[in-house]
């Protein structure tokens, strides 16, 4: 089971191929060349925001170091000294953004200059009062470096702290470096997102500013509200795009990648202070954190392979398939009985008892109550849920807080809501004109609280959810589930782990609904050697245990690595990128391994086996087995 | 190698001893080749240990070959040496029986210990022969040895295994001209070495019938390699643990400082040096007998032998050694002599071997 969800035990099958002295072929060693390195830095700007101006590269002493003025900042590249900790700031000769939002942003006074069409809305690609600022600090790996400036790495840049282990990757959200610069499409849509978040945060709302939100977030302030919407905003340029047909097609590929750093970003709680460390060239850290990620999964076999096994299958059954048809079941009706029966659906329809399919509804008015029982998708089902008080946000749209209780049972999985507080928010695009077609679409976002008990344990968490009603190809108005969070905690006898679930769809345009769901997990959970082991995975949840054709993050300590593992046909291929641009690649073919251990572009040792023990040599003669 | 050594041995004995005069001047040659090992019969023991295991912890083989020339006291000449010398732990036998056989290993921890050294070496020899006492009844010779070295092999790995598993403490200290022991770091260039030996020979004719002798080979023993091929380091039993902070705290299985990339080291190599001593005791005109006792490093061995005197200086001999088990069987002379010794004739099954032959031209 371990070895199922944790491909690492893959790469401790790397570890037991040594032993046996019987001869291998000689292979001697190609030398390795420590070239004198070089770095350059491209950058990424979100292109709301116009492309020219002036690019600073600022060292960490904070002295501007180069002063650039570029037509393009997309197009942009500056060489810098590698090794070294810059910052780059990109001041735009037009400050003018436009709104990014499909359904617009929001309201606006009469006479307001930027209304063009003057209907007292800023619709889309109208122009706004909003400003920004983009920086952001990276370590330069030699090679080729790529920097995503947004408000938001401006934010994180100033105040010093790492983004790394909130990123869920190697490298913070906003750098990439020659190891992963495939992930380019990913990065540039978590920059989108969180410009996309800011423009539309400030021109909802003038006070609004990424500054203050981020700050009181990360220094955990009472007041987070405007971080609140920030996130929401940030989560929800995923759905405007993935819903609408205008939206950025190269989205949906990434799209649970994208949600999870999203999410990961905007609710890691524990921002640290950047440690700065002078790196070198032939630095081992890697190899370090490498063999610490191994020995902390060795560590487990060892002394509690029985209890990390049962907590894994715990985990895996946790999130099964009864599991999800309760969630299913709840969304689902809620969301039937709400769009069908209630003022939000047309507030001409009466109070009074209502059947769908197998559930009868009791719906009354003043206070808006619904009483709902029956079977839903054949699974046993009560909900209790009333609505005292519809609340109007100038911010968002509208916000219906309510109270609800709600039970499901499927088999021995039970769901249930005890009097939780329902939040159910608008994105207040209610009007049909020629010029906002789009306002025909909308977003529902419901969140409560939801306690789920399985056999042997109990997953109790914040589920919020965002349902979008748009109108699909054959021209009939659909609710879809668009996206989707679960963070809570997993409590059994043997573990108390802290989850954050995700989910996005990915395609809803296209075969049936919800049938693209991308999931993404995320678990923390305290292992002895590492209290903080941190794990995250994209993908399809039914791959769980297929993990050796695809990437996962592991932490450890702080220290954050990106893994992937391939197994074809015995033949095993690990990549292990670590954080500041460092990599390593083993291939294992039989008794013969190859391969290099990277800074950026640059091999800085040679992966080989000594009597069949996988390794790194360094060009001063140093053997190191990987393990 | 032992095909090669007794090769050489037989198609050398092949060339006819020359007759000559008796004089100051003299041309000579001499050959003696000698391996035994434990453990396994020699044959098994250089390839696949694939013999019954007998308990054992050495082995070794001294190969020299001299040609020269003397003038009075003097000695000079040419001279050839193989030598391979391994001691190791009989667990360590144990352990490499049950690996090269596919034999189920037993749960536990297997003492690993080898020490070998190797040298192949060519050079020249000065000797002399200091006369003491009446009608020079007393020789000591020192014999001083120059030689250069491109072959050798100087390796200690110490510590221990558990079953067949990676997982042990072992460390290792092994220099070498071609690595035989991890097959990856051989130098891309021969070392060069050069190195000397000191061997003493002291022979005593106490009366006509009693000769006593004593020997030290190798009584100094250094070459000096320069660019040897090198590999140092250590394997670590638990390379993970937990520290008291409850982190993770690791570090490799296997780390090593080696040659790798051109990064050769200077070595030098030192050998064991060779006891030996003999009492010859002429029983009449027909009839000797030699008590030899020879000590390598660790190992002992005690040799009977009978002779048969004829014609004029003629002898035919034949022993037994203990340890080796051997049996002795040669012929000798003033001019030549060849003497030949193992415990098997079938050499599949032999532990010990031994050719020697000399030849002296007097003019």
């Amino acid at each position: 089971m371990l070895k199922q969800i944790l491909p690492l035990g893959v790469a401790i099958a790397l570890v037991g191929c040594g032993g046996s002295s019987s001869d291998s072929e000689d292979t001697q060693s190609v030398a390795v060349t420590v070239a004198s390195t070089s770095s350059t830095v491209n950058f990424y700007v979100a292109n709301w925001q116009p492309s020219q101006g002036t690019l600073n590269v600022i060292n960490s002493d904070g002295v501007v170091q180069e002063s650039i003025a570029v037509d393009n900042i997309n197009t942009a590249s500056v060489s810098v000294d590698p090794l070294t900790f810059n910052s780059f700031e990109f001041i735009p000769d037009d400050s003018t953004l436009t709104c990014p939002r499909f359904t617009g942003c929001g309201r606006t006074v009469r006479g307001d200059i930027n209304d063009l069409n003057e209907n007292r809305l800023i619709d889309y690609q109208e122009p706004t009062a909003v400003t920004l600022n983009y920086k952001a600090s990276a370590f330069s790996a030699p090679g080729e470096n790529t920097v995503y400036l947004s408000p938001l790495s401006k934010v994180i840049s100033d105040l010093g702290y790492s983004a790394v282990a909130a990123s869920l990757a190697a490298t913070p959200f906003y750098h990439l470096t020659h190891s992963n610069l495939s992930a380019s499409v990913e990065a540039e849509m978590v920059t989108n997102a969180f410009t996309y978040a800011a423009i539309i945060a400030g021109a909802t709302d003038t006070s609004f500013s990424v500054e203050n939100a981020f700050t009181d977030f990360a220094t955990k302030q009472e007041d987070q509200q405007a971080w609140q919407d920030y996130s929401e905003l940030a989560a929800q340029y995923v759905t405007d795009n993935l819903f609408s047909d205008q939206g950025n097609a190269l989205l949906q590929n990434v799209a649970g990648e994208v949600k999870q750093t999203i999410a990961s970003v905007t609710t890691y709680s524990n921002w640290q202070e950047r440690t700065q460390v002078t790196q070198s060239l032939d630095s081992r850290e890697l190899l370090v954190d490498t063999r610490n990620i191994i020995g902390v999964a060795r560590l487990q076999e060892k002394s509690y392979s029985d209890e990390l096994d049962s907590k894994f299958e715990e985990l895996e059954g946790a999130f099964d398939e009864d599991t999800q048809q309760t969630l299913d079941a709840l969304i689902n009706s809620l969301n039937e009985v709400i769009t069908n029966y209630s003022p939000l659906a047309d507030d001409s329809t009466p109070a009074g008892q209502y059947k769908l399919r197998d559930l009868d509804i009791d719906y009354s008015k003043s206070p808006y109550t619904w009483a709902i029982t029956g079977t839903y998708d054949d699974l046993p089902i009560t909900i209790d849920l009333s609505i005292p008080t519809f609340r109007v946000s100038g911010v968002l749209g509208d916000k219906i807080e309510g109270v609800m209780t709600a039970s499901i049972t499927n088999g021995a999985t039970v769901l249930s809501v005890d009097v939780s507080e329902l939040l159910i928010q608008f994105d207040g695009i209610d009007e049909v004109n020629e010029l906002n077609p789009d306002a025909e679409t909308g977003i529902a976002q419901l969140t409560t609280n939801v306690i789920i008990t399985k056999a042997a344990g109990q997953l109790d968490g914040d589920l919020s959810l965002s349902l979008e009603r748009f109108v699909n190809s054959f021209g009939e108005v659909s609710n879809t589930l668009s996206t989707f969070d679960f963070v809570g905690n997993y409590e059994s006898s043997i573990q108390n782990t802290d989850f954050h679930i995700t989910a996005v769809e990915a395609s809803p345009f296209i075969g049936e609904e919800n049938d693209d769901l991308a999931f993404t997990f995320e678990l923390d959970f305290p292992l002895s050697g590492a209290s903080d082991f941190k794990f995250a995975y994209v993908g399809e949840a039914a791959n769980l245990s297929e993990l050796t054709s695809t990437d996962i993050f592991v932490s450890v300590q702080n220290r954050a690595l990106d893994l992937r593992i391939r197994d074809v046909s015995g033949n095993l291929n690990l990549i292990a990128k670590g954080e500041n641009g460092r990599w390593l690649d083993v291939k294992q073919k039989g008794r013969n391994y190859s391969g290099g251990l990277y800074f950026g572009d640059t091999k800085i040792a040679e992966v080989t086996a000594v009597r069949g023990i996988p390794g790194v040599l360094f060009p001063n003669g140093d053997f190191e087995s990987l393990f | 190698m032992k095909k090669k050594i007794l090769l050489l041995g037989f198609s050398t004995a092949l060339i006819s001893p020359l007759a000559s005069a008796d004089n100051q001047f003299q041309i000579f040659t001499h050959f003696d080749a000698e391996i035994y090992t434990e453990a396994q019969p020699v044959q098994a023991f250089v390839d696949d240990f694939d013999a019954p295991l007998k308990s054992g912890d050495s082995a070794f083989t001294y190969n020299i070959f001299e040609v020269g020339v003397g003038y009075g006291n003097f000695k000079v000449g040419l001279q050839s040496r193989y030598d391979y010398v391994l001691n190791f732990d009989p667990d360590t036998a144990l352990y490499t029986h049950t690996e090269k056989n596919d034999l189920a290993f037993e749960d536990r921890f297997y003492t690993y210990y080898l020490d070998a050294k190797q040298a192949t070496s060519n050079g020249v020899f000065v000797s002399y022969d200091f006369k003491f006492l009446d009608k020079n009844a007393l020789t000591i010779t020192p014999k001083l040895s120059i030689f250069a070295s491109s072959h050798f092999q100087d390796a200690t790995v110490n510590g221990q295994i558990y079953s067949d598993e990676v997982e042990g403490t072992v460390t290792v200290d092994y220099n070498f001209s071609k690595d035989i022991l991890f097959k990856e770091f051989t130098p891309s260039q021969k070392p060069e070495g050069l190195g000397y030996s000191l061997d003493i020979f002291a022979d005593w004719q106490v009366n006509d019938e009693l000769q006593v002798g004593f020997s030290v080979k190798d009584l100094l023993y250094k070459t000096g390699y320069d660019d040897s091929g090198s590999v140092k380091g250590q394997t670590t039993e638990i390379p993970f643990r937990e520290d008291d902070n409850g982190d993770i705290v690791t570090q490799p299985t296997v780390s090593l400082q080696t040659s790798a990339y051109g990064n050769t080291q200077s070595h030098d190599l030192e050998m064991e040096m060779r006891l030996q001593a003999f009492a010859d005791y002429r029983i009449n005109e027909r009839f000797s007998t030699q008590l030899t006792i020879k000590r390598y490093d660790q190992d002992t061995f005690n040799q009977l032998k009978g002779r048969i005197h004829f014609w004029d200086h003629w002898k035919v001999q034949a022993g037994y050694e203990t340890k080796s088990e051997a049996f002795l069987v040669g012929i000798e002379n003033e001019y030549f002599g060849l003497n030949l010794q193992t415990d098997s004739l079938d050499l599949d099954k032999a532990y010990y071997a031994n050719v020697n032959w000399y030849m002296n031209i007097k003019f």
